[in-house]
């Protein structure tokens, strides 16, 4: 087992498949509290979005869940890095978890960057505390894409998109009892990720689809289409995942959804499922193309909105 | 007639808890007579959400009442879909 883990030089975003293999085996040492542990992000010179996240879900995971004692961790000292970090409220953050004190500021840390050209948007998703989350999500977080975007149809995407991930968020990632929605974007793009280390896609669906008899890449293939829940007869509706493959497939966006060793990519109308590093939980990390922006009117028969006599006034 | 307005939860529904909140006021509201429920603040709610209100109500109602009973005020393109969708998905179940 390895005692360091060294980020990546450039740890872009197709860097994620390796570090979620260089990383799976924490989901197996949960109690050992392993010795003489380093997390090295010193040659780290640049970070994308997942990036980010999954840093700060490893550290989160590994001192919540007792990987390591006493674990160091080395920071750039490249000041772009350490700058993005420092900026979004993750360094101390981070700095708090290794030093095992209280970590509930979790709320009070992170915050938006907005400039002429970009904004970036971490928010705390606290299931102990969610009409805080509610409400920072209504009065802090959502008014940023309003405001960034003066166009109607990108705004209901983007918020079509917050829709499915938060409420699965909420229903699925049961273990999971705080987690981070992060967004980036610009003129022609937004990014979108969300990490947790709750029950997993695989997990999930595997007894619901089990006479099928599915492989894993299998079964996440599956979870992309419609009507594919892992709770029929409730609420839940299997539209989410399908809905953001849709979006991907005709805005010519990228999907990505990690699961449990396994993989799936749309990008445009190229589609691949694969296996990767082990992740205890699901990643959802959306890049949608603005040009293009697609909402569920897009995807859904234009007679749907006819189908039932409804006193719309 | 009752008015909800929605937009104390603007801009999007997306919380289960929160969702049969909604539903518990709307149902409230129509034991004494037709409701307007206003959506012009809100532009989007997640699908479970949809089945969740509106999929019950039109359930519990049925079509002719549900016509005659609320009305919904102000819903873009993608939320008459997505309550469309819901509904569709309650009576499928």
């Amino acid at each position: 087992m390895s005692k360091s883990i060294n980020t990546p030089k450039k740890f872009r975003h197709s860097k994620i498949p390796e570090f979620l293999s260089s990383v799976e085996f924490i989901f197996k040492i949960q109690g050992k509290q392993i010795e003489n542990f380093t997390f090295n992000v010193k040659k780290t010179e640049d970070i994308s979005l997942l990036g980010i996240l999954l840093t700060y879900k490893f550290i989160e995971y590994t001192v919540n869940k007792k990987c390591f004692y006493k674990p160091q961790f080395k920071d750039t000292t490249d000041h772009r890095y350490k700058g993005f970090l420092n900026e979004w409220g993750f360094s101390d953050l981070i700095k708090k978890y290794l030093n095992q004190k209280e970590n509930s500021t979790l709320k009070n840390r992170l915050r938006v960057i907005e400039s002429d050209n970009f904004f970036i948007a971490p928010q705390a998703l606290l299931r102990n505390d969610s009409s805080y989350t509610r409400d920072s999500l209504s009065k802090k977080y959502f008014p940023v894409f309003k405001k960034y975007y003066n166009n109607d149809k990108v705004v209901r995407m983007i918020f079509s998109v917050f829709s499915e991930i938060l409420l699965n968020f909420w229903r699925h990632a049961t273990e999971d009892d705080e987690s981070i929605i992060m967004a980036k974007g610009n003129n022609s793009r937004i990014e979108i990720a969300c990490a947790d280390n709750g029950n997993g896609i695989i997990s999930n669906l595997k007894n619901i689809l089990k006479p099928k008899g599915l492989n894993s890449e299998e079964i996440l293939s599956e979870a992309v289409k419609k009507n594919v829940t892992s709770k029929p007869n409730t609420n839940h509706m299997g539209y989410g995942l399908f809905m953001f493959d849709q979006i991907a497939l005709k805005s010519n966006s990228t999907l990505e959804i990690y699961s449990e060793g396994v993989f799936y990519q749309r990008r445009g109308i190229k589609k691949s499922c694969q296996k990767c590093g082990y992740w205890k939980g699901t990643i959802v990390y959306l890049s949608l193309n603005l040009h293009r922006p697609i909402t569920i009117e897009d995807i859904e028969s234009k007679d749907l909105k006819k189908a039932h006599l409804i006193n719309w006034t | 007639m009752t008015t909800i307005d929605f937009k104390t939860y603007a801009p999007i529904i997306t919380d289960d808890t929160l969702g049969d909140e909604i539903y518990s006021e709307i149902t409230l509201a129509l034991e004494k007579g037709a409701v307007e429920i206003d959506l012009s603040e809100i532009e989007s709610m997640a699908t479970f959400n949809a089945k969740q209100i509106f999929g019950k109500l039109y359930l519990k109602l049925g079509p002719k009442a549900f016509f005659d009973k609320v009305k919904i005020k102000g819903a873009n393109d993608d939320l008459k879909t997505i309550i469309n969708l819901g509904i569709e998905k309650a009576l499928a179940d």
